[in-house]
């Protein structure tokens, strides 16, 4: 595999390499004119919009600080030792963030890494990663603030100048995106004759003269370099945004804060802002809710939109007027808040990850589901991906792929000479196990190749542990730094496992041979067992205990697995489930399977739920079935995903039955909540008139979007989701 | 002690307080010309087939002594031949065939029904006893109550009122709530749309407000078959006499959603009747004049 002997990346360099404030401010430009391809658009709230107009052209994703290619080029300039070779690791970064197989292998990847990718069997590693700095400390004490924090710390770890002398760098890019606004609302002023938009500009006039060295004053000046800060890093997940910014919300004028609370949200919306997290509890267990937790579900009513994700936090003290507030907001149809449960989450933080209560307390969660600790981690994001019903399809193969060759499934015995249940399941488990390793394995060298080349001096300032330890974010400087693996394919594994049981080593319609044939050939000449399989009542999610125990069984095990696995960046691994956009791919890579599942079907479990189109007993009995699961081992995200039907969902019945669903699951041990409020009638129809339902959102297991945008397998899949009507 | 049902119903959120489990028994007295349940009717178990979902494909002539395929290739089943065996229900690859309706313990039942226990807690729900008509199996029906009780289980039943004193003061003990309904008034109109006269309706309903039974009065609502000016007047009126005996009426307009099932369970279709939604509001407002809670179902 290809070594550089080049240890830094062109990112921190970017700005080490800033000698002069004239080369800083190109830098800011670049950044600016590449996150995320659009310039800084804060315009909904300042009536500023900052363009980064001198950088060159490029690639660039804000959340992992990459350098685009041909930006690293104009860098690499002043590093002519290093010249080719940062090119290089910026095309390396590229073919990371672009999943481009072909460069993979020649950089991260072993030929076996990268047959599991290409299987569908498990992935890790090639997400970037989303994260929760404290954006807000740059409102609360000011770059000068910063700096302070940042020299105190240099003093007690010597050796270190290269990384404080970046993060003090990207400090003072921050002052020079103030000195920017600030010309360019004075020149925007003098040609502006609208009171409003003066009034607007003015402040941001105001905001600058002091920020963003200096604290801010109030709701509006902190929302403006909350936004600069939350921009330049790339827009990522606002974390807890309702504790942060109340000091400011309960110290402003009515009617300011909710004009900015306003403009920030279609600041969110427009940029697609990820998760946004709100109440919760603190260690001894007191709500947190405020009357900016009221707004935000009040405003995420008013909008609808689907961004940001909306994360509520409950626990046992939780207001019954938030939970309303909640289905008030769920009921327009915009799939927000999901329901978290910190009874669990807390519980899953502290018991298997060993984070005291005072910082489990602080979990936030980023990206689609992710648990994270607000401003004190680098765990929450997906490392890595998981198939268990490929891994079950392996078992049936002893370990043979699809195209007939060996090596990436474990040889665990060929089934026709099993003779129980057990046995079967016993080689089930072990591939599992050999997936969630690989799994493992992916992501950590990833994680090396993340540590070593891509460092990020902007994240580091404000994630706390960094600064302290004088270790940068992407290497183990941030307080916890545990990892997550998504599991996929619960319900599909657990109903194929379940079907054997029941039909090969029970009933013995069918002996393993003829299955496994049936298998092969796709069902070809296997109509009846096919329809037996598709037909069978034993699926998971009817509060079946015969195939949800086969399901917890294996998911339980699985999740105390990962526990026992560390990350190169210094932690513990742990499982969690909240399928997203891939979904479908997973199901795609799947064989023919014992639970009436051909091969070419992109069909897979919701979530932690169902197969979709399986789950015929009502919400009870999903909740029930989902509850056989021991939520306290997954401690990266355990989705369950409610579909409604929207005039159940909106009669009296369903309004009141909501807060019971809710009690009643997380009293029962659930970790978190999603729901999905929609007519079938709706989603095949704005399958045909795209146009019409343009605000049409649905839940997709770890996020929501808007219907006509996600592919039409995804399509398909969420119209399976049983929807719950009588 | 045994019940025949046709369906053990989870998350039935309009069927009572809170979330319930429904079960719905076999066997009704009444003939109601919309029967919107009409695989509740027979006091066996009858095969439910969907034409619909039927392929022709021919596989259940091999076992199947009912059914035969025409020349032009549709099949049919002949209900008279049929032994209710069942493999229909598991060969057919299409799922056209359902068992509708069978016999269980009370325990069994009461398992099912007690999956749910922690939802009746957070949402004060519990059973209901559905139908069909409860009363045509009393003896379970009461036995079913009475362990359900003993579990701290809540008990609605939904009820015709046709049926013996007995079982209605039976289930009264027990603390079962009744959402009992009231068909119509004009004793030769209701003997027309539902095959028997109000008498023993009427007489079971004022004897359980006697004694202060819990009373949800359900208002099926047909237009055309007992939605006229006069209909409405006597409804009115009825339930203004009875009115500290209430809790709540709740109008059940009249939906199709049980038309098509007619078909399936082999009885004839009886002609279209308008959907009763859009004359709730109006409906709702003259017998609001009783000086009861009128609700309708569904909002």
């Amino acid at each position: 595999m290809h070594e550089f002997k080049t240890k830094q990346l062109p990112f921190a360099r970017a700005f080490l390499s800033c000698e002069s404030d004239n080369m800083l401010e190109r830098v800011v430009a670049g950044i600016l004119a590449s996150a995320r391809e659009t310039p800084i658009k804060i315009n909904k709230i300042t009536g500023i919009c900052d363009g980064g107009v001198e950088a060159p052209s490029g690639y660039f994703y804000g959340t992992g600080a990459f350098c685009p290619v041909d930006w690293t080029t104009e860098v690499a300039k002043n590093y002519p030792d290093d010249e080719a070779e940062m090119i290089e690791i910026a095309k390396m970064m590229e073919s990371l963030l672009r999943h481009d197989d072909s460069q993979l292998d020649k950089y991260v990847y072993t030929p076996l890494m990268l047959r599991a990718r290409r299987e569908g069997l498990a992935c890790g590693g090639n997400w970037v990663g989303h994260a929760v700095p404290n954006f807000i400390d740059i409102a609360d004490m000011g770059t000068v603030g910063l700096r302070e924090k940042i020299e105190r710390f240099r003093a007690l770890n010597p050796g270190k100048d290269t990384f404080y002398d970046a993060c003090s760098r990207v400090t003072e890019a921050y002052d020079i995106l103030g000195k920017r606004f600030t010309a360019l609302a004075t020149e925007m002023l003098a040609d502006e004759s609208d009171p409003e938009a003066r009034e607007n500009l003015q402040r941001v006039i105001d905001t600058f003269d002091h920020a963003p060295e200096y604290p801010c004053r109030d709701f509006a000046e902190a929302v403006i370099v909350f936004a600069v800060a939350f921009s330049f890093d790339g827009i990522d997940s606002p974390g807890w945004f309702d504790q942060y910014m109340y000091r400011y919300w309960k110290n402003t004028d009515p009617d300011l804060r909710m004009k900015y609370l306003d403009g920030l949200w279609e600041f969110f919306h427009e940029t697609r802002a990820w998760n946004l997290t709100i109440s919760g509890s603190d260690e001894n267990w007191n709500d947190l809710t405020n009357d900016l937790s009221y707004a935000i579900l009040e405003i995420t009513k008013k909008k609808k939109y689907q961004t940001p994700n909306l994360t509520m936090r409950c626990h046992r003290n939780t207001p019954v007027a938030l939970l309303e507030a909640a289905y008030e907001a769920v009921s327009t149809g915009c799939g927000l808040p999901a329901i978290y449960n910190d009874e669990i989450v807390c519980c899953a933080l502290e018991e298997h990850l060993g984070i005291p209560p005072k910082d489990s307390h602080k979990y936030v969660m980023n990206g689609c589901n992710q648990i994270d600790i607000q401003g004190k981690s680098h765990m929450g994001l997906n490392d890595g991906e998981m198939s268990v019903a490929k891994a079950v399809e392996f078992a049936l193969t002893n370990g043979v792929s699809t195209d007939g060759k060996e090596g990436l499934g474990l040889k665990t015995g060929d089934p026709r000479e099993f003779t129980s249940f057990d046995e079967l399941y016993s080689a089930a488990t072990k591939q599992i196990e050999h997936a969630a390793a690989i799994a493992c394995d992916m992501s950590n060298a990833c994680q090396k190749v993340y540590a070593e080349y891509a460092q990020n001096p902007m994240r580091s300032p404000l994630i706390e542990g960094c600064l302290e330890k004088g270790i940068d974010y992407k290497c183990g400087g941030p307080v916890y730094n545990h990892g997550q693996i998504l599991i996929e394919g619960i319900a599909n594994a657990a109903d194929s496992l379940a079907a054997i049981k029941k039909h090969v080593f029970e009933e013995k319609r069918y002996t393993m041979a003829e299955v496994l044939d049936a298998l092969e050939k796709n069902y070809e000449g296997y109509d009846e067992m096919y329809h037996t399989f598709k037909n069978s009542p034993l699926k998971f999610g009817n509060d079946i205990e015969y195939v949800d125990s086969i399901a917890a069984d294996m998911i339980d095990r699985l999740n105390r697995y990962f526990l026992t696995v560390d990350t190169y960046r210094g932690g513990k691994y742990s499982g969690g489930c909240s399928p997203f956009t891939n979904a479908p791919s997973y199901g795609s890579a799947l064989g023919a399977l014992p639970n009436g599942k051909k091969r070419g079907e992109s069909t897979i479990a919701d979530s932690i739920g169902a197969t979709p189109g399986c789950d015929t007993n009502g919400p009870t009995a999903l909740i029930n079935s989902c509850l056989s699961f021991d939520h306290s081992l997954a401690g990266s995200g355990f989705i369950l995903n409610l579909k409604f039907d929207r005039d159940i969902f909106l009669s009296e019945g369903g309004k009141s039955a909501f807060i019971p669903l809710v009690k009643r699951y997380f009293e029962g041990g659930g970790q978190m909540l999603t729901f999905t409020v929609v007519s079938e009638a709706e989603l095949r129809d704005a399958q045909i008139n795209p146009e019409a339902h343009k605000d049409l959102i649905v839940r997709v297991g770890g996020y929501s979007d808007y219907f006509i945008n996600i592919s039409k397998s995804l399509q398909e899949n969420v119209i399976a989701r049983t929807g719950i009507k009588f | 002690m045994e019940l025949t049902y046709f369906n053990i119903q989870k998350f039935c959120i309009h069927d009572g307080p809170g979330i319930r489990t429904a079960v719905f028994l076999k066997g009704c007295p009444l003939d109601c010309l919309w029967c919107h349940n009409p695989e509740s009717k027979s006091c066996v178990p009858e095969i439910m087939f969907y034409k619909h979902k039927c392929s022709s494909c021919g596989r259940c002539l091999e076992f199947c002594p009912a059914r035969t395929i025409t020349d032009k290739g549709e099949l049919i089943y002949d209900r008279s031949k049929c032994e209710l065996c069942g493999k229909c229900t598991e060969k057919c690859y299409n799922t056209a065939n359902s068992l509708c309706g069978k016999t269980d313990d009370l325990d069994f039942i009461l398992k099912e029904v007690k999956k749910d226990v922690p939802f009746y807690k957070t949402s004060g729900g519990g059973m209901t006893v559905s139908g069909g008509e409860p009363a045509m199996q009393s003896k379970a029906v009461i036995e079913l109550v009475r362990m359900a009780k003993e579990e701290g289980i809540e008990s609605v039943i939904e009820t015709s009122g046709f049926g013996e004193r007995e079982f209605f003061m039976s289930l009264h003990e027990l603390g079962a709530t009744f959402f009992f309904d009231i068909k119509g008034i004009d004793r030769e109109k209701h003997k027309i749309n539902t095959g028997v006269y109000t008498d023993v309706i009427h007489k079971n309903l004022d004897a359980l407000i006697a004694v202060g039974a819990k009373i949800v009065l359900r208002l099926p609502m047909i237009p055309g078959k007992n939605d006229s000016e006069e209909d409405l007047v006597l409804l009115r009126d009825f339930i203004a006499e009875r009115k500290d005996g209430i809790m709540y009426a709740e109008i059940m307009p009249y939906h199709e959603l049980g038309r098509d099932k007619n078909t399936a369970v082999g009885r004839d279709v009886y002609d279209p009747i308008p959907a009763g939604k859009e004359f709730a509001p109006k409906w709702r407002e003259l017998l609001s004049e009783s000086g009861v809670e009128i609700r309708v179902s569904g909002e």
